[in-house]
């Protein structure tokens, strides 16, 4: 985490927080995720005993609160913890740590986009390592992204950890949806930007090779030591 | 989806390999998860041909055959099945050959003849779902073939995203293929023989809910004979992921994954009057659905129904009593648009998801009430011999003509950072079958669409109107306009460029003080952790916020509120929000105690949760736990071990207050606490700046929670800054040019006096020349009576201007000496 805070802070992203214990209004609805969306089928919830709230699926609310605070330019790293009704195994835990990233100002394009998510990758996983920029789906973002990097394992000629494709997914990605930049009280003839989001356990497996997430909160010092 | 390109190629041509048409597909937004040789577990399965099919001599229900299989080598074969007869060409697995499900083949000996193999059914190949009969191949399948060569095929696991349910279809992603590659799509020839009485006069439909069914399409077949489908659609569906049932079901599981047109089909004969109704279900009404479950309806699911009763939930299963069976002669196709919303939350109730449901959920285009119906009318009358009686009874035939779209090249530019000229933008959108034209007039740009609706006017000079295919009704906005742009023509294409527009104005990083409790922890050896914020009931129960510890400091949330639980936890042990890191870090220790470790120094930065119901508002608050256990130091050839003890605890919170620029913490003793040891703790506080209750875990709870340490420190930390803001910078003090001087005290005082008070005292009266108390020595024992201790201190005087005098410290003694004697009624020993 505080790598990756270190990368986009070169970049000018510095750090908000929010509410773990969120509104589903923040959490989906000014996220362009109406209720019965079928996309809230990508985010399997936990709902408390809290009216109209919920345990946050993911940072992505965090851009609405940062929107609303402060005026653009805005480059923003917002990072926590996020949970999900999901049965714990080797690729999903209940619990798990996400960083979205947020730019909004002008001019802001996808080629900026791209090349931040390339500059984040040579830092992240060696300058050596291609990446590939392909369209992905989110309902807050359009044009949506995907990004990979070559296979850490393989190098790109194809193996099991990347499903023989090559490629290792390592972030979601895309310019910010003109619904949820309505919400954040900016105007979408004006205002543009991008959103990123990505799993930090995800992208500490990748760098550190871990096949299974449930290491991360069994806390055994034994695989807990390593990282000293 | 599963998607064999044999079964593709009857709608694009594919000139491409597997490897590179998944390369493809991906980067259009098509993300293939999977290529996967279907067939490659038939390992020396082989076409063959019959010879001669004669009884078993001493088994009935046994056949002895030969088999011909290719360089004229035969075989003697024993077969169970009563289908097989000379001349048929079947599949034979050869000795040493292995089937689905890693069922091996091997020469052996069946009631006294030598079988050299086996004949295989096309469930014991995985291909058809025929478990009886042996699977009977074309009269002209080349024999020694080997099948996977005959049957094998290339299946891609694509990964459509929510927003293109018309591309859950073969023909779907066929249009992605002609996008990708300029290959025609070639649609399913639709041409229908009709005879006999229309539809219209067989079948009525009637639609009660026009908003929740927006078309409802019907065809009648009569002269049904029911049977399997053709092997070759069997192999289709097995490879799609689909279980072959009847020839007339399979035409409508065919179209579905052809067309993405759920349909479903009526036996004629359970439908009363051979009148269909779309209604809502009425209360207390039953039906027994497909898979014979009794269900009960209620008011917020829809049904299709007859006049007496339900028949289906709509897009949803249908029932039992219209099921299509071998006895059925008249079939009612229906092919209807159901709302997406309904049929998710009926789904949703019934725990009943389907391919199907899927597909309606994402919504459908109108005009596939029509084409699906149709298509699967087509196919019965080809793979079950029906009749198609002429037309259709519809509920809403009109269709209404392709939505149009403004866009203006110029802001698509503005968003992906390209500068693309108008024609190819417009060239580009072609591909996708998206016809464009430069706006004659001025049109208003649609920018955002539901739930928060914005258009803006734009002159006619620089839009360009797009007609948007029936099926992509994910185009909305100029946005989707621009997404389709870009995919169309390759993300890979967008230039990268690194971020030149102006910078934020500064804002503090809320994590700098977590970053030094951090760093400073893990240089004094302990290890991070970070554990589930979800809990069970019992640890709330045992570890509430401590009191002193609850009002907030500076930046922080009241740690208040009753606990927070989760309505659908998945299990009782993560099911409640937790109020305290404590419980979290034992269950580590004694995690790692079960793997052998005994030393053990842990820290935790997290968060406490509470909803104060009064207020209505979430408290969430944020502290620093501490557990130790075992030895801080091992063993050495120089040293003994050495345990963890209170004190480590306490200087570790007061090396954390050092290095966040606080004042060191004062101690004193924590009361009455169930989980802290109640001699062995302290309540330690730095004035507005961080507080902590740290001590050994109380006897009774180490041995409830089974922790087998002696003794194990706990700590729990409010500290300021962990909320967030910046940790104040150290304001530095001069350099001392003056000499310091020291002067030992021995206090003698009741020994329920704790030490921390008795500092507490002696800095409150110091003045201003004292720099530092240090407690060296606690005696108890002779010359003092039984309920007296004594506590000797080494303080250190100091002033900035000058040396001092003897006369200056030893005043300033006289003053603490007074107060000692009156805040803890000590007397200064001699």
């Amino acid at each position: 985490m505080a790598e990756i805070a270190e990368i986009f802070g070169r970049f000018g992203f510095t750090i908000h927080e929010g509410p773990e214990v969120e509104d589903d209004l923040t959490n989906f609805q000014m996220l362009n995720i109406p209720l019965d969306h079928p996309a809230r089928d990508l985010w399997d919830t936990l709902y408390v005993d809290v009216p109209n709230h919920l345990l946050r699926t993911h940072t992505s609310p965090l851009q609405i609160r940062v929107m609303q605070a402060h005026e653009p330019p805005i480059r923003a790293l917002l990072p926590g913890r996020v949970f999900r009704y999901e049965a714990v195994d080797a690729s999903h835990a209940s619990e798990f740590f996400q960083v979205e990233g947020l730019m909004v100002d002008e001019g802001t394009t996808m080629g900026d986009l791209r090349g931040l998510l390339d500059e984040f990758s040579r830092a992240m996983f060696g300058r050596d390592k291609r990446t590939r920029f392909r369209p992905g789906y989110y309902p807050f973002t359009e044009p949506s992204v995907a990004f990979d990097v070559e296979c850490l394992v393989c190098g790109g000629s194809g193996c099991p950890a990347c499903s023989r494709t090559g490629w290792m997914t390592i972030l979601g990605a895309g310019m910010v949806h003109p619904v949820v930049l309505q919400y954040g009280g900016l105007d979408p003839e004006r205002f543009q930007g991008f959103a990123f989001g990505m799993g930090v356990e995800r992208i500490s497996n990748l760098r550190h090779g871990v096949a299974d997430l449930r290491l991360y909160l069994e806390n055994d010092l034994h695989f807990l030591e390593q990282f000293r | 989806m599963r998607v064999p390109l044999n079964w593709l190629g009857d709608y694009v041509d594919v000139e491409l390999t597997p490897e590179q048409l998944a390369e493809r597909l991906t980067i259009l937004g098509m993300e293939v998860k999977g290529i996967e040789a279907w067939g490659a577990d038939w390992r020396s399965v082989v076409v063959g041909e019959l010879l001669t099919v004669e009884k078993h001599p001493r088994a009935d229900r046994l056949s002895l055959t030969t088999v011909r299989v290719g360089d004229g080598q035969v075989l003697e074969i024993v077969c169970g099945a009563t289908n097989i007869a000379p001349g048929q060409r079947v599949p034979v697995a050869l000795p040493g050959a292995v089937l689905p499900g890693g069922r091996r083949i091997e020469r052996a000996e069946k009631m006294g003849v030598v079988s050299n193999g086996m004949l295989c059914s096309g469930d014991e190949l995985n291909l058809t779902s025929d478990a009886d009969g042996i699977l009977i191949l074309p009269p002209g399948t080349p024999l020694g073939m080997e099948l996977t060569a005959l049957y094998g095929d290339t299946v891609l696991d694509v990964d459509v995203k929510p927003n293109r349910g018309d591309a859950l279809s073969l023909v779907g992603l066929a249009r992605e293929v002609s996008t990708a590659t300029g290959a025609p799509v070639r649609f399913p020839e639709m041409r229908l023989a009709e005879a006999g009485s229309a539809t219209a006069e067989r079948v009525s439909i009637r639609v009660d809910e026009p908003e929740l069914c927006r078309r409802f399409v019907a065809r009648w077949l009569s002269n049904v004979h029911v049977g399997p489908s053709p092997d070759t659609v069997q192999v289709r569906l097995q490879a799609a992921g689909m279980r072959p049932i009847s020839n007339v079901v399979d035409a409508s599981n065919y179209v579905m994954l052809e067309l993405g047109k759920p349909t479903h089909t009526f036996d004629a004969a359970g439908v009363e009057g051979h009148e269909l109704i779309v209604r809502r279900a009425r209360a207390g009404e039953r039906l027994e659905t497909l898979d014979h479950v009794q269900r009960d309806l209620t008011a917020d699911d829809l049904v299709v129904a007859d006049p007496s009763r339900a028949l289906a939930i709509a897009g949803i299963m249908g029932g039992a009593a219209s099921e299509v069976s071998e006895r059925t002669a008249e079939v009612i196709v229906e092919s209807a648009i159901f709302d997406p919303v309904f049929v998710r939350r009926t789904g949703q109730r019934y725990a009943l998801r389907s391919e199907a449901s899927l597909r309606f959920e994402k919504g459908q285009e109108l005009r596939l009430a029509r084409i699906g119906a149709d298509r699967v009318a087509g196919l019965i009358a080809d793979w079950a011999g029906a009749t198609v009686a002429p037309g259709r009874a519809d509920s809403a035939p009109s269709e209404p003509e392709p939505r149009r779209l403004a866009f203006r090249p110029a802001r698509i530019n503005r968003l992906l950072g390209t500068s693309l000229g108008v024609d190819e933008q417009r060239s580009i959108l072609e591909r996708a079958g998206i016809a464009t034209t430069p706006a004659s007039e001025p049109v208003a740009i649609t920018i955002a669409g539901e739930p928060k609706p914005l258009s803006v006017p734009s002159p006619a000079t620089d839009a360009i109107l797009a007609t948007v295919p029936s099926w992509r009704a994910d185009i909305e906005i100029e946005s989707d306009m621009a997404e389709e742009v870009a995919r169309i023509r390759g993300y890979e294409e967008i230039p990268p460029i690194l971020p030149d527009t102006e910078m934020p104005r500064y804002l503090p990083s809320p994590l700098a003080a977590r970053v030094l409790v951090r760093e400073t922890l893990v240089g004094a050896g302990v290890t991070e952790v970070v554990t589930p914020a979800l809990v069970s009931p019992r640890m709330v129960e045992t570890f509430a916020p401590a009191e002193r510890l609850v009002e907030p400091l500076a930046g922080d949330d009241p740690a208040t509120g009753r606990p927070i639980r989760a309505k659908n936890a998945l299990s009782a042990d993560h099911a409640i929000l937790r109020q305290e890191l404590i419980g979290s870090l034992l269950e580590v220790v004694g995690l790692n105690q079960a793997q052998g470790r005994d030393d053990i120094a842990i820290f935790e930065v997290g968060k406490g949760y509470g909803f104060d119901e009064t207020a209505g508002v979430v408290h969430e608050w944020w502290r620093l736990g501490l557990a130790l256990t075992g030895a801080s130091r091992t063993a050495a050839w120089n040293r003994p071990a050495q345990a963890w003890a209170l004190d480590d605890a306490k200087g570790l919170v007061e090396l954390i207050a050092t290095r966040l620029g606080f004042l060191a913490p004062t101690w004193s003793a924590l009361s009455d606490s169930a989980v802290f040891h109640p001699g062995r703790s302290a309540a330690g506080a730095s004035a507005g700046a961080l507080r902590a209750s740290v001590g050994e875990l109380h006897p009774a709870l180490r041995d409830s929670l089974d922790l087998r340490a002696e003794r194990v420190i706990i700590a729990t930390v409010a500290v300021r800054g962990l909320a967030g803001g910046s940790p104040p910078a150290v304001k530095v003090r001069p350099i001392p040019r003056f000499p310091a001087v020291e002067r030992d005290l021995a206090v003698v005082v009741n020994r329920s006096r704790t030490a921390g008070e008795v500092e507490r005292s002696i800095r409150a009266a110091r003045g201003a020349l004292l720099d530092d108390v240090r407690l060296f020595d606690i005696y108890r024992g002779q010359p003092l009576s039984a309920d007296e201790q004594s506590l000797a201190y080494r303080l250190t005087f100091q002033a900035e201007d000058r040396t001092l005098t003897d006369s200056e410290i030893d005043a300033a003694l006289a003053a603490i000496t007074t107060a000692l004697a009156t805040d803890v009624g000590g007397r200064i020993r001699t």
